[in-house]
This record gives structure tokens, C-alpha cells and sequence, in this order.
């Protein structure tokens, strides 16, 4: 059918031939290691068992895959905090009920509803859904991430363009290439799908001054309270044992709110989702907000935002009446 | 469907090419011209399969009444009216009913509900196909054929969407022609060529690009400086036409790998030397319809100058309309229109104007008509126009201060820029990107350099490709969609 003295089919030739190879390079190394862990391949310790971005760019295609695979019967939504704070096994540990942690940095009220409707389109026996607040969730002006879609929510399959882009994307090369380098120097073996525990930078100074450019022009986002009231009448209308609560953080953190004035809106929000639904307030001033506790011995923060699974833990327990050895540590605003 | 999506790359293409070019092999001509109609309606369906009865609906309608049209002796001027009636009534209902209401609300004739519906993809493009046919039939300027043929013709993939708009003159036969089910390996490679360049214009460039356009023209700033706003404009000039002309190599180098050869639809138009050659080089396919169907029929300048620069800038406003239900589309369509009656005023007056100042001005001219069209409201586009011409003033971000302070004497402020995404790396690209549409050819050209360095050019080319396809996951649909 080709003349190879035609310039056209010696062109048609060494293209086709290029851009398989090129292209068969690429999705055999994404394939083999499968950064977004879609493709089920098996793993390999210190190469690929640990797919290092659950938390970043890829958060929201992770969790979605993820719910679809694991088809949660309880469930932790929420910010970074949540994906550094709570061990998925402390919750299954409480409930005897298989738990996943399906936190996403930086998430909007938007996403975690959209997460939650996949999280019951795939398993509509769901019984837990907990949710970590965060004052920036209902902020109008941040928007979606970019890597949120709703096309590949309340699905029951990963779409082929996902698996096509997990293959041969060069985001997900890029990924894949981390987590080989994840693998082969990460030593820390407690590691599971959302959660992430180990250190965090301290980097306070920065952190603050980026809370007060973040929170300096926040305005509610009427759409995300509505939001959260179709969840919660989702809850009932489900019987799913709804739980929400705001994150802690040190009061460096709440101090900051107060000084660029918004905490009067902080407190307004709280109390229009409180109406809505009780809320485990752990903000504010506490023995864990202060540090107080943790003279006992147990370090309670990352840094400034981000508290340990220490805290998670004993959040938890609050929240389901477990043990309660710091009182002054969360109050239910109903 | 979108080209640039992994689904039409791997396996739409692959699957109709294979079965298109196995009914070739077979000498199935008719199989094979099904499998283009079937594979069509599918891409078709594929955005939402809701409207494809309204797609089968328009083309059963259109070809019927062409028939009818064809070989009626005494009502043909009725059928044609019934025709027009229906599908610019169908148009109107889809595209412009809401547009309508408001205006009516607005200027507080009635206070009337919204409606709700969901505009048809493509519905001006298909419309239009068909009405330019039926007026043509109706003029006996066109045959009727078969209704593979003719659903061939309306639906075609590469070009439903987006365009190019055909003419059945440019089309019809090549569905009956025996070239179109023959192997041609020139047609292949220049279609994966074209193909490839399209691409690569859309995702290399223009979704790089929309990234600085949109927070200047979305994020509703109560001032858009100076330097901002030029930015802004400059960078949604160079965005539409790598997203439009990259669609329209796509469409026609899909055409190719079936050995169908669709109009051209750019020209170089940033290289145009008057706003009337710029409608000579811009959506050609488009300018020829609106010629040929509006200011031809509507007396064209058959009536003396007056009447010409009048239907002139009616097919203009007409136009605008066109593309979209709202005032920034009209006004887009009359700045056209008023330019091109300027610039025949202008040839009368016999004045040399030496090609650097007249692309300068023809290019200033369709920019800043560019900002009407692309804001979201003519608020915005009035704040953009006003930055433009300096009356927001000149603003640099606050990191320059320490280096440029001694500036403030002169009128220029520091502030943070919150909306601008402009860096310097971003500044030289945009200059590349200007220098390539001012002064290289376009990918009409280049297709033709085949016989040089195949081999490289084919290597390149793969690479081009690879990239393009590792990056198709951050892609967005192409502007000319919404249209």
C-alpha cells in the first residue's frame, strides 16, 4: 500500500513509528508503577507500593478512583487537616466500620458535596460521613480546583479519558517518577490512602501571612451553606450518622482571624451551620489550641494548622463520647 | 466529542479510519459513506444524546423540502419561505428566545420569564448549511441527492461542531467520487500534518493563553489599567485565532485523511491590510455565507453607495447576531460594520497608506474590537476599551517600585496586581506568538513542504504529537463552540 520512495510514506512511516514508541515508553512506566492507582498493577515494596500524591494536584482524581474501588462504608472529608490529622484506622477502631479518609488540600464546601454524592452513588449503604470544616471551605471566592471535575463524579467507573491520561498524561509521568523517588527514600511505613502522616516544614510566618491574604477579603458563599443543607437532609434522608466539626488550630491562627476582623463573619458561619446541623467546635482557645496539653508528653501540631493524628484521634473520641481526658477540648454548637 | 480528547484520538479516529478505509478495500463505496454518516451522528450524540433527534429532525426536514423545492413548478417560492421560516424560527427559539426576553424585560416592555433551554451544539452552523441549500436549490444553483449525501454534507464530524461552513458545491461531489475511496498517501500525511498543527495551536498555545485572558476579562476588576488591558486584548487576539485556526487545520486535515478537501477558513488575517481584506482572510468560510446570503440578496451594492455601506453594515450587525444571543456580540458586528464602511469611504478619498501603518491600524481596529466581543458584558468591555486608551491610568506591580519608583512622576502607580498573570517569560512568548501571525505563512503553506526531510519532518512531528497527547488532559473546548 506505501511506496517507500514517496516522501509521503516515508513521512507517514517514521511518524507512526516515532510516536508508538514514544508513546508505548511512556504508558508502560505509568502502567507499571500507576501513580493514580487506577489500574490496579500489582506493587512492588520500594518501588511503588506507596503512591506519594494522594494530597496535591491529583487529590481529586485519587478519591474519586478511590471510593470507587473501596466503596467506603464511613467516611472523612475535608481539607488538608484532615488528610494529616485522622487515621483512617483510629475511626475504624471506634465504629468497626471500614473507613476511609477522603481528604482533598484545599477543598471547597462544593467539592466535599460533590465527593460525598459519589461517595453514595458507589456505596449507598454508607453509614458515617464525617466532615472537617474549614473556614476558607465557604469562602465565594475560592473556586474549584482545577483538577476537580464533576464529570467524574456519582459515576461507578473510572472514565477511559482518566485511564488514558493516567497513561500517557505528563502529569501523571511526572507522578510516576515521584513515586518511584517516594518509594525508594520514604522509610516511614504507616502510610495509607488520604492519610498522611510525617513532618511538615515549620513555616508559621509564611503560613500566617498567607491566612491573612486568604481570609482578608473572605465572603460567604450562600450557594455552599445551601450546599450543606441538602447534605445534611441527604443524611437523614439516608439514615447516615452525620458528623461535622471545625478543625482545631493554635491560637496564632485564630489570633490572626481576629486581627484582620473577620472573625464576627467566623462566628456568623458557625452559627448559620449550626443551625443547620450540630457542630463539634474545636476552634478558638482550648488546651490543644494553646498547647497546653501537650506538656503530657504527645506532640498536638505539624505547625500552626495542621494537627497531628494525636489530635484526630482524640477528636474522634469526643465526638463519639469515647474518652474525653482534655474537657475543655470541643463544644457542640447546636 | 472534543478532537483534542484522548476518546476521538484513540479510538473515534482509529475506529472510522479502519472501517472507512476497509469498505475502500471492499469496494463498498456506499458502506463507506454510511460509516462516515453513522460516525458522524455518533460524534454528535457523543456531547449529548438528547439532541440528536433535533439534528436528524433538521436534516430529514431540510432534505424533504429541497426535493420538494426541486421539482415543484409553481409554489417554490412558498416552500422556500416555509423553509427559511422553520429553520430560522427553530434557530430562534434555541438561541435567541432568552436573549430576546431580556431585552424586552430590560427595557421594561414586559417582565417576562426565562425559558428553559439548552442550546443545541452547532445549531448555527447546521442551520446555516442548510439554508444557504435550500436557497441555492430554490435559485437552481444546486442538485439534490441522496440522503446520505446530503446528511454527509450537513453532518460531516470535522466540521459540525465549528465549521468550516460548506457549500453542497464544495461537498456533493466528493461523496460520489471515486478519489474519495482510493488510499492517497499525500492526503494522509498532509491530514495528519494539518491535524497535528491544529492541535498543537490549541494546546500548546491557546490554553496557555486563556490563562492570562481570563482574569482580565472574568475576574469583574472595577479598573483595568493601562498596560493590563493591552495585555489582556493583545493575548485574546492571539487566543482566538490559534483556537479557531487550530480548529480549522484539525477540520481539515480530518478531511483529508478521508480524502475530502473542506474550504480553507484563515488566511494569515493578522497580516490583513484593511479590515475588508481582513474578512477576506478570517472565517472565510463564514464571510462567503454572509456575502453570498445576506448582503448579496439584501441589494448589495447594487442600489448606489449609500444603500451598499448601509446593507454593508447590516450583514455586519447581522453578523454579530450570528455568533451569539447579546449586545457584545451586536456591538462586536456594528464596529465591523462601521469599519467597513470607513474603510470604503476611505478608498474613495485615494490617500497611499504604506503597508506598516495600514496593518497597524487594521489590526489595532479588530483587537479592540475583539474586547467587545470576548467580555462578558459591555461593561467590561467598556472598562478594558477605557484602560486602553490610558484613561485608567498606568499601574506596574508594587516588586517594581524599588527599581522604578522615580516613574510615579510621570503618572505611573505601583500596586499589586491581584488578576495579572503576566511574567516575563509570558511577554516574550506573547511576542513570539505576534511575530508568527504578522510575519510567517500559515499552515497551508507548510503542508506542502513535504518533500524536504520527510523523515525529520516526520520524527518532529511524532514528538509534537506525543506532547500534545501527554498534555490532553488539561485541554478545554474550543471558543468557536458556543457559536
Amino acid at each position: 500500500m506505501t511506496n517507500n520512495h514517496n516522501p509521503h510514506s516515508r513521512f507517514l512511516l517514521s511518524f507512526f513509528l516515532t510516536v508508538c514508541a514514544i508513546l508505548v515508553t511512556i504508558g508502560s512506566f505509568n502502567l507499571l508503577i500507576d501513580p493514580y492507582n487506577i489500574f490496579e498493577t500489582p506493587t512492588w515494596h520500594g518501588i511503588n507500593q506507596k503512591k506519594k500524591d494522594t494530597s496535591g494536584h491529583f487529590a481529586r482524581l485519587f478519591q474519586a478512583a478511590e471510593i470507587i474501588k473501596l466503596k467506603p462504608q464511613a467516611i472523612l472529608f475535608g481539607s488538608s487537616r484532615v488528610i494529616r490529622g485522622f487515621d483512617p484506622h483510629d475511626l475504624e477502631q471506634l465504629i468497626q466500620i471500614p473507613s476511609h479518609n477522603g481528604g482533598m488540600s484545599g477543598t471547597n464546601f462544593e467539592e466535599i458535596y460533590g465527593y460525598f454524592e459519589h461517595a453514595l452513588y458507589n456505596q449507598p449503604k454508607l453509614k458515617t460521613v464525617i466532615i472537617g470544616l474549614d473556614f476558607f471551605a465557604f469562602d465565594k471566592r475560592r473556586k474549584n480546583s482545577p483538577d476537580f471535575s464533576w464529570n467524574r463524579l456519582s459515576i461507578s467507573h473510572t472514565s477511559h479519558e482518566e485511564y488514558f491520561d493516567a497513561l500517557f498524561g505528563k502529569l501523571a509521568l511526572k507522578e510516576s517518577l515521584k513515586v518511584v523517588y517516594f518509594n525508594l527514600t520514604e522509610k516511614n511505613n504507616k502510610w495509607t490512602i488520604g492519610f498522611i502522616p510525617g513532618d511538615l516544614p515549620e513555616f508559621d510566618e509564611k503560613y500566617i501571612a498567607n491566612v491573612k491574604k486568604e481570609y482578608g477579603k473572605w465572603q460567604v458563599s450562600l450557594y455552599r451553606v445551601e450546599l450543606f443543607r441538602k447534605l445534611v437532609e441527604k443524611c437523614r434522608e439516608c439514615q447516615i450518622d452525620l458528623k461535622v466539626f471545625i478543625s482545631p488550630a493554635q491560637t496564632v491562627y485564630w489570633d490572626t482571624i481576629r486581627e484582620i476582623g473577620m472573625w464576627p463573619a467566623f462566628e456568623q458561619l458557625k452559627r448559620d451551620l449550626s443551625a443547620i446541623h450540630p457542630i463539634w467546635d474545636f476552634s478558638g482557645s482550648n488546651c490543644i489550641t494553646t498547647k497546653e496539653a501537650e506538656k503530657d508528653g504527645e506532640p498536638l501540631y505539624y505547625e500552626c494548622s495542621h494537627f497531628r493524628p494525636y489530635v484526630g484521634k482524640l477528636i474522634l473520641n469526643k465526638m463519639y463520647g469515647a474518652s474525653d481526658p482534655y474537657p475543655t477540648f470541643g463544644v457542640l454548637l447546636e | 466529542m472534543l478532537f483534542n480528547s484522548y476518546s476521538f484520538i484513540f479510538i473515534f479516529l482509529p475506529l472510522v479510519l479502519g472501517i472507512f478505509y476497509l469498505c475502500c478495500y471492499l469496494k463498498k463505496h456506499e458502506q463507506a459513506r454510511l460509516t462516515l454518516l453513522l460516525g458522524s451522528l455518533f460524534f454528535y450524540a457523543y456531547w449529548d444524546i438528547r439532541f440528536l433527534p433535533l439534528l436528524c429532525l433538521s436534516i430529514c426536514f431540510n432534505f424533504i423540502l429541497a426535493n420538494v423545492i426541486y421539482r415543484s413548478e409553481g409554489f417554490r417560492r412558498i416552500w422556500l419561505f416555509v423553509g427559511l421560516t422553520v429553520n430560522l424560527s427553530f434557530l430562534f427559539y434555541c438561541k435567541y428566545l432568552n436573549f430576546f426576553i431580556s431585552s424586552l424585560n430590560y427595557l421594561s416592555l414586559a417582565d417576562l420569564s426565562f425559558a428553559e433551554i439548552i442550546l443545541p451544539l452547532g445549531i448555527s452552523f447546521f442551520t446555516f448549511t442548510q439554508i444557504a441549500y435550500l436557497v441555492d436549490v430554490y435559485h437552481k444553483k444546486a442538485e439534490t441527492s441522496g440522503l446520505i449525501s446530503y446528511g454527509l454534507f450537513v453532518t460531516i464530524f470535522p466540521h459540525l461542531i465549528a465549521g468550516p461552513i460548506l457549500h453542497h458545491k464544495e461537498m456533493i461531489h466528493q461523496f460520489n467520487s471515486p478519489d474519495t475511496f482510493r488510499w492517497s498517501s499525500s492526503n494522509f500525511a498532509q491530514g495528519w500534518f494539518l491535524f497535528i498543527v491544529g492541535l498543537f495551536k490549541k494546546v500548546a498555545i491557546a490554553d496557555n493563553l486563556a490563562m492570562l485572558v481570563s482574569p482580565i476579562f472574568d475576574e469583574q476588576m472595577t479598573q483595568v489599567p493601562f498596560i493590563q488591558a493591552w495585555l489582556g486584548a493583545i493575548s485574546y487576539t492571539l487566543q482566538l485565532y490559534f483556537d479557531f485556526s487550530g480548529y480549522s487545520d484539525m477540520a481539515i486535515g480530518l478531511g483529508l485523511l478521508f480524502n475530502m478537501r473542506l474550504p480553507i477558513n484563515f488566511n494569515s488575517p493578522y497580516q490583513a491590510t484593511s479590515i475588508i481584506d481582513f474578512w477576506r482572510r478570517w472565517h472565510i468560510s463564514l464571510s462567503n455565507f454572509l456575502r453570498d446570503y445576506l448582503y448579496i440578496p439584501m441589494g448589495g451594492n447594487r442600489f448606489g453607495e449609500v444603500a451598499k455601506l448601509r446593507n454593508l453594515l447590516l450583514t455586519m450587525v447581522l453578523g454579530g447576531i450570528w455568533h451569539g444571543a447579546g449586545w457584545t456580540f451586536v456591538f462586536w458586528g456594528l464596529c465591523h460594520g462601521i469599519f467597513l464602511v470607513v474603510n470604503h469611504l476611505w478608498k474613495k478619498l485615494n490617500i497611499p497608506l504604506s503597508n506598516g501603518i495600514a496593518r497597524s491600524l487594521t489590526l489595532i481596529a479588530v483587537m479592540m474590537a475583539w474586547v467587545i466581543f470576548r467580555s462578558p458584558s459591555m461593561e467590561t468591555a467598556e472598562n478594558i476599551l477605557k484602560g486602553m486608551i490610558g484613561m485608567n491610568g498606568i499601574v506596574l506591580p508594587v516588586s517594581y517600585a524599588p527599581h522604578l519608583s522615580y516613574l510615579t512622576d510621570y503618572g505611573v502607580a505601583f500596586a499589586a496586581l491581584e488578576y495579572s498573570r503576566f511574567r516575563a517569560e509570558n511577554m516574550i512568548g506573547i511576542l513570539c506568538l505576534i511575530a508568527v501571525t504578522l510575519w510567517l505563512p500559515n499552515s497551508q503553506f507548510w503542508k506542502e513542504k513535504f518533500h524536504q526531510r520527510p523523515i525529520v519532518l516526520g520524527i518532529a512531528c511524532a514528538v509534537v504529537m506525543a506532547f500534545i497527547i501527554s498534555s490532553l488532559g488539561t485541554t478545554s473546548e474550543f471558543l468557536y463552540y458556543q457559536f
